[in-house]
């Protein structure tokens, strides 16, 4: 019996749907207090007093942390990118950066009492220009955001990152292009939001000096290894798990203040102290995606070979740098995938705004680079009169070609991508798709290759470890440092399990998200299917030539001949002899007779890591920085409405290369969640502010949500699956592909039907509207009979 | 939220005597779908909270041939099943309206009584010429719809006043309909219209009353449009041209996610003029006096 390939149904579902999972906010500790933060209401000023005597006073609050209790502490940085050094407090002790910065907490008896003592802390602004728009906040003249910094001389101004990447000749590819494209493309910043919203319990032990930290994470090891260097508590003295987590994204990877803040409190008070944070609070302040604009130009031979690519890169950071820098650099660098394009010139300048910092979302920054290029590419089949497919196709790597290493170095290892692009061609033509102007109807296409596991700007590792266990009932416990985020990782991860040992998949748990297991990254990039997986097939490995050694004495037979499956080893040339896998597990543990004399009495315990076998980019951008890359190529149809501007997404083709399906119920469900995701980025989601700042629908009345009932259909997902090459099993993969071609391909249907190119994110039913009226084409030729 | 004392009175004399002890510090709590959430932001903090819910006598809903009175505390699942047949326009409107768990504990009067701007149920009983009925303690009060909703979050009744029911006249030969417009399905509305018309047996319109909704200000009659309707036999042409009075009539206000004024403006002539061709067919259709 194999599992690998086997639409089984999640072994997590039964707990979520029958409400029997445990998440943060179901935790509750024997005298745990509960704290609340009070957040900046101004986007930037200096901090000039903050006063908490009233809070400190009032009956029922245990502690209250302000400013002056944390300015001895270091800043922090990302600890995923390793970049900057330290640009973000605990709490903002000199100045606020933007609404929404943590500047004091309170710990109280209740959750209405913290927040009650938060509204009596009275806080001194001397309010500065505020920045909202990136290149505003790059001029010269702006007014810094990070004085310290600069003073520090760590950055020159707001532009507190840039990066050149570069192949080729540019120029020469600009005089020998017979078209060029160009535009200005802006893309928009929606937040994760996950259903969960962030939230932490830290209990600490005085008497040990042990800190335990319960944290809605996608990564205990950042938590953990942040927590240690800043507090300066020993590492091995703290230990952070996530109970059930509620959806991640990426906006929970990293170290967060919340989580600092509960850590301080509890070594103050001696009890356990919980923070959850508000929907508003998640909105605002837990980080966004990037958004950015893109002045980028696309160089094309007459016979539609892109020669050039050239870009100019603005990304509006926010208040601090998080995973940023890296999302601008990686995407920028991948967004090229797959097409071939020899010369490149893309140069990129990331500031800092008064905003909500952006940092990783699914997909990180492919998708924002994606929606330019595949705008651009139609844009040229325009001009050049040519099918934007044909243009599609005739630019991407081949499978056949592979492997092939891209003018900036990312080496495609094998590839499924040109059977995904002539998938959903051959599809739509099939199911009858019609462009009509005349009633508002489009198509649009595009692609991506996106990366599987990623060795970051800076950060020269790219590992998961496991560790496994077999069981004396011939069970197997796989403990992971990954989280499981609503991905189904632990089902697919046991079928993985299940086939390397030849088990059943029922007799395999997968357990992780907690810092006493083994040491790794974590959960994000699409890395736990390929690095994880391939740290479970080399510990499966290590467990089997164990078993074979014990199995080979009792059947009499030598390792060589031992073969696994179904819960037994037996002797390849005679199946008869065989022996239970409980068996080896009992003789190994506890029956040192029935060993080999050379063989200790040990249990089957394994712990095995696995490094990618990448490169981190260089300077100018050079690198295969994923071990392989997964492919989607999407078709959207879809019809305008002249009355109110509403899109109608009226069919919709998935086409995917993740490898080998670990497990294709689940290859899918990502395809349609990531896609779903992107549809609402397209048309409809974004953290807005006003120029001062002030985030206007940090709520789920105002921040537009999808609901199943807003979504198209989503079935028509189309497995184009190729081996990856390099990935132990031939998997890619499968979480962040879909959300990359939504943008571009739903751009495109709207430019198709409506004959309007829109450019800056998201393309909401107004914007669509109005310009159907500049130009007469709505419902009523309304342009002459109203106001 | 905040700390608040919890009442639950058993009769309506109770509740009554409730309101008027307490005053403004006390809050009706119909089926709690908005005060509860605005309780959760802090945007309301009543210190008292009179549950409403164990009063039956405040749930009946009785459709008689000149009436359909509504009690303040029947839930729009309720109201649904059992008006939507007789008023094609509550057929419109309620399932548009949030979501089933909404609808099965969320009130039409709690609704009304509320007045959020770009909620629903105030624009239909307004294009209704609904009778809204209070009582205080000894003292029986009513209002017309027009009367009772003053503005954003401001209705007429007074601190010692609650809501018992929503009155809605039937007249012969009278169609109704209600269009929302919202970028999620059951959102709030970003526009909206709903409708009223009587005709005369040569198909003339003899009254008309069209509400829009949504213009963050709470119901708004658009006269201009109405006048231009009187008297006149709809057709296609007349209906574009009078959703296109009324968009040029109304007074948006721009809301800084859901479009500009300009975008509002399209968008009302797009609701009225959807839901004036869908109440004139219905009069018509009704036009032997079987409700509206």
């Amino acid at each position: 019996m194999s599992y690998v390939g086997k639409r089984i149904l999640r072994t997590e579902d039964l707990r979520l749907l029958t409400g029997a999972s445990r998440f943060l906010a179901d935790i509750a500790l024997p005298r745990m207090l509960h704290a609340e933060i009070l957040r900046s209401p101004v986007a930037h000023a200096r901090l000039r007093g903050v006063d908490a005597t009233g809070a400190a006073a009032m009956q029922g609050v245990a502690a209250v942390l302000t400013p002056d209790d944390i300015r001895h502490y270091p800043t922090y940085g990302n600890r995923h990118t390793q970049w900057p050094v330290g640009d973000k407090g605990i709490l903002a002790t000199d100045k606020v950066r933007f609404v929404g910065d943590e500047i004091a907490a309170v710990a109280a008896e209740t959750p209405f009492l913290a927040r009650d003592a938060v509204e009596r802390i009275s806080v001194d602004y001397e309010e500065l220009p505020v920045l909202v728009d990136p290149e505003q906040a790059m001029l010269p003249e702006a007014v810094p955001i990070h004085d310290d910094l600069i003073k520090k001389g760590i950055i020159p101004g707001n532009v507190m990152y840039t990066m050149r990447l570069r192949a080729g000749d540019i120029e020469q590819a600009r005089r020998e292009a017979a078209v060029t494209v160009s535009g200005r493309f802006a893309s928009n910043k929606p937040v994760c939001n996950p259903l969960e919203p962030h939230g932490v319990i830290a209990s600490w032990d005085a008497a040990d000096g042990q800190l335990t930290i319960w944290s809605s994470t996608q990564a205990v090891n950042i938590v953990r290894d942040g927590i240690a260097a800043l507090l300066g508590i020993p590492a091995r003295k703290i230990r952070v798990l996530a109970p059930d987590i509620g959806g991640g994204f990426g906006a929970k990877v990293g170290l967060f203040a919340h989580e600092i803040i509960a850590c301080l409190l509890s070594i103050r008070t001696r009890r356990p102290v919980r923070i959850l944070l508000s929907r508003a609070e998640e909105i605002m302040a837990c980080t966004s995606r990037c958004p950015q604009v893109r002045y980028a130009e696309m160089m094309l031979a007459a016979d539609g070979t892109i020669i050039g690519w050239q870009e100019r890169v603005i990304q509006d950071q926010g208040a601090y740098a998080h995973a940023g820098p890296s999302v601008m650099q990686l995407g920028s660098q991948l967004g090229l995938l797959p097409y071939k394009i020899p010369n490149v010139a893309i140069d990129g300048f990331d500031v800092y705004t008064n905003k909500n910092p952006g940092s990783a979302y699914r997909a990180f920054g492919v998708t924002q680079a994606v929606f330019v290029r595949d705008s651009l590419l139609q844009m040229a089949a325009e001009r050049l009169k040519r099918s934007p497919t044909e243009l599609m196709l005739q630019n991407t790597v081949r499978g056949s070609e592979c492997p092939v290493k891209m003018s900036l170095g990312q080496v495609v290892d094998s590839t499924g991508v040109d059977k995904c692009i002539a998938t959903v061609v051959s599809e739509a033509q099939r199911l009858g798709w019609k462009a009509a102007p005349e009633s508002l109807r489009g198509i649009g296409y595009s692609v991506t290759l996106k990366h599987s596991s990623c060795r970051h700007p800076l950060t020269d590792y790219d590992y998961d470890t496991v560790r496994l266990v077999m069981q004396a009932d011939g069970g197997v416990w796989v403990q992971t440092s990954c989280s499981n985020i609503g991905q189904g990782l632990w089902t697919s991860l046991a079928q993985i399990t299940a086939d390397a040992l030849g088990v059943g998949v029922g007799k395999v748990r997968v357990t992780g998200q907690d810092s006493d297991g083994p040491r790794g990254l974590g959960t994000w990039g699409s890395r736990n299917i390929t690095i994880t997986g391939n740290a479970i097939i080399r510990a499966c490995a290590v467990a089997r030539e164990r078993l074979a050694v014990v199995a080979a004495h009792l059947l009499q037979s030598v390792p060589s001949e031992i073969a696994f499956e179904d819960d037994h080893a037996f002797v390849r040339s005679d199946r008869g002899r065989s022996v239970a896998l409980a068996r080896l597990v009992q003789v190994s543990e506890k029956d040192r007779g029935s060993l080999p004399p050379d063989v200790e009495c040990a249990p089957i315990e394994v712990v095995a890591s696995y490094d990618s076998p990448t490169e981190v980019p260089t300077s100018d951008g050079h690198g295969n920085t994923s071990m392989t890359y997964s492919a989607a190529a999407h078709a959207c149809y879809l019809e305008v409405d002249p009355g109110t501007g509403m899109v109608t997404i009226l069919d919709y083709l998935m086409a995917e290369d993740s490898g080998v399906a670990i497990n294709p119920l689940i290859v899918e469900g990502q395809q349609q969640g990531a896609t779903a995701m992107a549809l609402s980025q397209v048309l409809f989601e974004e953290l807005a502010y006003d120029a001062d700042g002030q985030p206007l629908n940090a709520n789920m009345r105002d921040y537009y949500t999808p609901l199943s009932t807003d979504l198209p259909n989503l079935s028509r997902v189309y497995d184009c699956g190729v081996p990856s090459a390099t990935t132990l099993l031939g998997q890619r993969g499968a979480g962040e592909s879909g959300n990359v071609p939504p943008l571009a391909a739903v751009a495109n249907a709207i430019a198709q039907a409506t004959g309007i190119r829109f450019t800056e994110l998201p393309i909401t039913p107004d914007k669509i509207l109005l310009a159907l009226r500049r130009r007469g084409a709505d419902a009523f030729g309304l342009q002459g009979t109203l106001p | 939220m905040r700390l608040f004392q919890y009442e639950r009175p058993q009769s309506l004399d109770d509740l009554l005597r409730q309101k008027a002890q307490w005053g403004g510090r006390a809050s009706v709590l119909a089926g709690g779908q908005s005060l509860l959430n605005m309780m959760k932001l802090r945007l309301a903090a009543p210190e008292i909270l009179i549950d409403a819910g164990r009063l039956p006598e405040l749930r009946n809903i009785a459709v008689t041939p000149d009436t359909i009175r509504i009690g303040a505390m029947a839930t729009y699942a309720e109201v649904e099943k059992a008006v939507a047949r007789h008023l094609p326009i509550v057929a419109d409107t309620i399932p548009l309206i949030a979501d089933r768990q909404v609808r099965n504990c969320g009130t039409v009067g709690g609704s009304c009584c509320l007045a959020d701007p770009f909620t629903d149920m105030p624009n239909v009983t307004t294009a209704l010429e609904a009778a809204f009925v209070t009582s205080s303690t000894g003292k029986a009060g009513w209002c017309s719809a027009a009367d009772f909703f003053r503005g954003p979050y401001e209705v007429n009744l007074a601190e010692n006043q609650v809501l018992l029911s929503i009155e809605i006249p039937r007249t012969p030969r009278t169609g109704s309909a209600y269009e929302k417009f919202a970028w999620r399905r059951g959102d709030y509305a970003i526009a909206s219209a709903a409708v009223c018309v009587q005709v005369a047996p040569d198909r003339t319109v003899k009254r008309a009353v069209i509400v829009l909704g949504s213009l963050g200000t709470g119901p708004v009659r658009a006269a201009a449009a109405e006048t231009r309707l009187l008297n006149a036999a709809p057709d296609d042409r007349l209906i574009d041209e009078v959703a296109g009075v009324a968009a040029a009539e109304c007074a948006p206000m721009a809301h800084p996610i859901f479009g500009s004024i300009d975008y509002k403006r399209a968008l009302v002539a797009t609701t009225v003029r959807k839901a004036l061709a869908r109440a004139v067919a219905r009069a018509q259709q009704h036009d032997k006096g079987e409700g509206r």
